[in-house]
């Protein structure tokens, strides 16, 4: 067999099991739509039912969702999706499935195309990416990020490709500048990027034969960034960049560095993460395996000493600028936010495992990464379909579709949802019941409209159906004919037996632990034992 | 007495760079030994024994176990109950820990110097593999076995960093004299 059709074969074979583990019962794991994903969602079928978003925007350059202003692709991208398979947790997370399988060409093709890499590694890089835990979690979500990620990868891919020739890319700039329009990150990291890329190659892609081209290309990108040049002008561009509000300059440095250490910090990559909001990881796994700390350090070793070679300069660019807008852009840890991390620090591990196998020879290598690659399997089916049901199902929002289903087949009686908690949980409603967009716009007037990238006031207090979404205020809503819907700490057995309520909801994960709980006022009860108190005071 | 022998260790650690006597190499093997005591009896060591995990490590261990599907109890005993299982799971979260640079260079000062020690490293590993193999592998293994739980911080490892970042200083200076 000549080794073209190995590689076709041995590639196909892992497409193949990267889909399988990427789309394996996309609607159980994880066990619940989570609230950014059922906002992209409802609004990609808003669009392709009104041709508006949520709030009644027609087609927008930027989606206001919480006060967010998302870029737009994701949602754009959902359509025929929602169009062929409707609104749930399958059509809306089969995008990040398929631009992952992108991605495993792309670190595949990466490895190929950059002379610092061996001959046969292109195959192992692509294997390590495609089922490195950190990649898998977001293989299987149905937000914005991966698309971003693997945007930007497969942009710098095609710039890689075209500066081996001294010039750059036009497929690659475009795809960048899309690329703009999937997250957050990439709308911050592509013009940090090519900037550093740009004047690194400057002597060369300034040259006067280039120059000419050169400018025609930007002319053409910049055609492509006019959204973006508008949404400028106004608050929705900026509503990510906490440090850009910060005065302190001090402030700003001192955050800076500290997030660009943790972000950097293999502790965080292959130990234990510092996000805070457990819907961003997963149990008792880090982002990448633990094992992969060594050959990530010899990598960085090799990479040093590689640092004056093309290919050795624009990975350290592609790794160096990936986590500044996620270290700019506010004051928590999240990891989401410097998904550009995952593709160059896969190429450095690769770099130190050809180090390794230099070293160790293949007699000894070879053994070690099969047990490695088995006992990490192990790992990641333990961490994300054993544990991860269980123990982040309140993360994931579990829960709310059974409270829709409850309330969608009880249209008779009134619900009333605490959103103390989750300020946006009315979205779970609207995704679950696939409420009509068109009957939801009508909560926002046009001046409402008219301003919508000024960013106006927000409220996540809605009326969809027969439930109410709102904080729950004591002293009237137990005096009303309905079901209070809550967490443990709303409504707690005490509460429960001092108005007279009744439980009939109750919402547990897979490890038994209550999520929601519904209990049915009694106001007549109640009313007559507030009466009766009365009596005994004035007695 | 930990700053002196931090101090101390760093200044044989150069001296030995700098003049390759053997000397040298073996004060800072000695102010190393120091230092690992003076680590090693400043921390509280990791619990390896599965007998005596505390209260929530128990409730995570019984939890985790049911959370397994049937045909998987087998599985569910060797990863969450096995002594080995334990030990080996406490090591790795022992050994990954000992990478993190933040607070280390999280300060303004500091983190301007974290270039030097990048650079310091690497030259060190190239030119200096033996020696910088003793001057971190040692204390690696002992962190790993006995855990972060410091008042001082991974000491023992130190010197090394220092070492690291004062001839980063001394390679930057001489390749741009020589350039």
């Amino acid at each position: 067999m000549n080794s073209k059709l190995f590689t076709l074969i041995a590639l196909t074979i892992l497409l193949i099991l990267a889909g399988f583990t990427y789309f394996y019962k996309l609607d159980q794991f994880p066990n619940g739509v989570y609230v950014d994903e059922a906002t992209v969602g409802y609004n990609s079928l808003s669009i392709l039912n009104t041709g508006k978003d949520e709030y009644g925007k027609s087609y927008p350059v930027a989606f206001r969702f919480f006060g967010a202003y998302t870029p737009p692709l994701s949602v754009y991208l959902l359509l025929p999706f929602i169009k062929f398979l409707g609104l749930n947790a399958i059509s809306i997370r089969l995008l990040s499935g398929i631009a992952t399988m992108v991605g495993v060409l792309v670190v595949y093709l990466f490895v190929k195309n950059m002379p610092i890499f061996g001959k046969y590694t292109a195959l192992l890089a692509s294997m390590l990416f495609a089922f490195s835990p950190w990649v898998l979690f977001n293989a299987r979500l149905g937000y914005e990020v991966t698309v971003g990620y693997v945007l930007f990868a497969v942009g710098s891919l095609l710039i890689w490709n075209k500066l081996k020739t001294d010039t750059l890319s036009l497929p690659g700039l475009l795809i960048l500048s899309i690329s703009t329009y999937a997250a957050h990150t990439e709308r911050y990291l592509v013009p940090i990027f090519l900037s550093v890329i740009f004047v690194l190659n400057r002597k060369t892609l300034l040259t006067k034969t280039k120059k000419r081209f050169l400018l025609l290309t930007l002319l053409v990108v910049s055609l492509t960034q006019i959204p973006n040049f508008f949404l400028l002008t106004t608050n929705a561009f900026w509503v990510k960049n906490i440090a850009a509000e910060n005065a302190n300059i001090f402030q700003v440095i001192n955050d800076f560095i500290s997030q660009i250490l943790t972000y950097y910090s293999p502790k965080e990559l292959y130990g234990i993460s510092s996000d805070i909001n457990l819907q961003h990881t997963m149990p008792a796994l880090s982002l990448f395996y633990p094992w992969m700390v060594v050959p990530y350090l010899l990598g960085l070793y090799k990479l040093y000493w590689l640092k004056k070679t093309p290919a050795g300069k624009f990975l350290i660019v592609m790794f160096l600028t990936a986590a500044i807008p996620g270290a700019l852009s506010g004051h928590f840890i999240s990891v989401q936010r410097i998904l550009p991390i995952i593709v160059p620090n896969i190429l450095i591990t690769v770099l130190g495992l050809e180090l390794l196998i230099k070293r160790l020879g293949k007699l000894v290598f070879i053994p070690v990464l099969v047990a490695l690659i088995i006992f990490s399997v192990v790992l990641l089916w333990r961490s994300y379909f054993v544990f991860l049901p269980g123990e982040r199902a309140m993360w994931w929002n579990h829960g709310y579709e059974e409270i829709a289903q409850i309330a969608n087949q009880n249209p008779g009686t009134k619900y009333l949802v605490d959103n103390t908690r989750e300020g946006a949980i009315y979205m779970q409603f609207l995704f679950h019941l696939k409420y009509p967009p068109v009957n939801f716009q009508k909560n926002f007037d046009e001046e409402y409209v008219t301003s919508y990238y000024t960013n106006p006031p927000y409220t996540g207090n809605y009326e969809i159906n027969n439930i109410q979404v709102r904080p729950v205020i004591w002293e009237k809503d137990i005096f009303v004919d309905q079901v209070l819907v809550g967490d443990e700490l709303l409504l707690s057995p005490d509460q429960a037996k001092e108005h007279f309520l009744d439980k009939v909801i109750e919402v547990k994960d897979a490890t038994g632990k209550v999520l929601l709980l519904g209990y049915k006022t009694n106001p007549e009860r109640k009313i007559e034992d507030n009466k009766r108190k009365l009596r005994n005071l004035s007695q | 007495m930990i700053g002196l022998l931090i101090l101390l260790s760093t200044t044989v650690s150069l001296g030995f760079l700098f003049t390759k006597k053997n000397t040298f190499l073996l004060l800072m093997v000695i102010f190393l030994i120091g230092l690992m005591l003076v680590q090693y009896s400043s921390t509280k060591p990791t619990n390896f024994d599965r007998g005596k995990l505390t209260e929530m490590e128990k409730v995570e261990q019984i939890k985790r176990m049911n959370e397994y599907p049937p045909f998987a109890y087998r599985l569910a005993n060797i990863l969450e109950a096995r002594q080995e299982a334990i030990t080996y799971f406490k090591l790795e979260k022992n050994f990954v820990s000992i990478f993190d640079p933040a607070p280390i260079f999280g300060k303004i000062y500091m983190f301007l110097l974290l270039p030097f020690f990048l650079i310091g490293m690497a030259n060190l590993v190239r030119d200096f593999p033996l020696s910088t193999t003793m001057m971190t592998l040692p204390q690696m293994a002992l962190l790993t076995i006995i855990g972060h739980t410091n008042l001082y911080g991974p000491i023992c490892l130190m010197p090394t960093i220092y070492t690291a970042i004062l001839w980063g200083v001394y390679v930057s200076i001489k390749n741009r004299l020589t350039k």
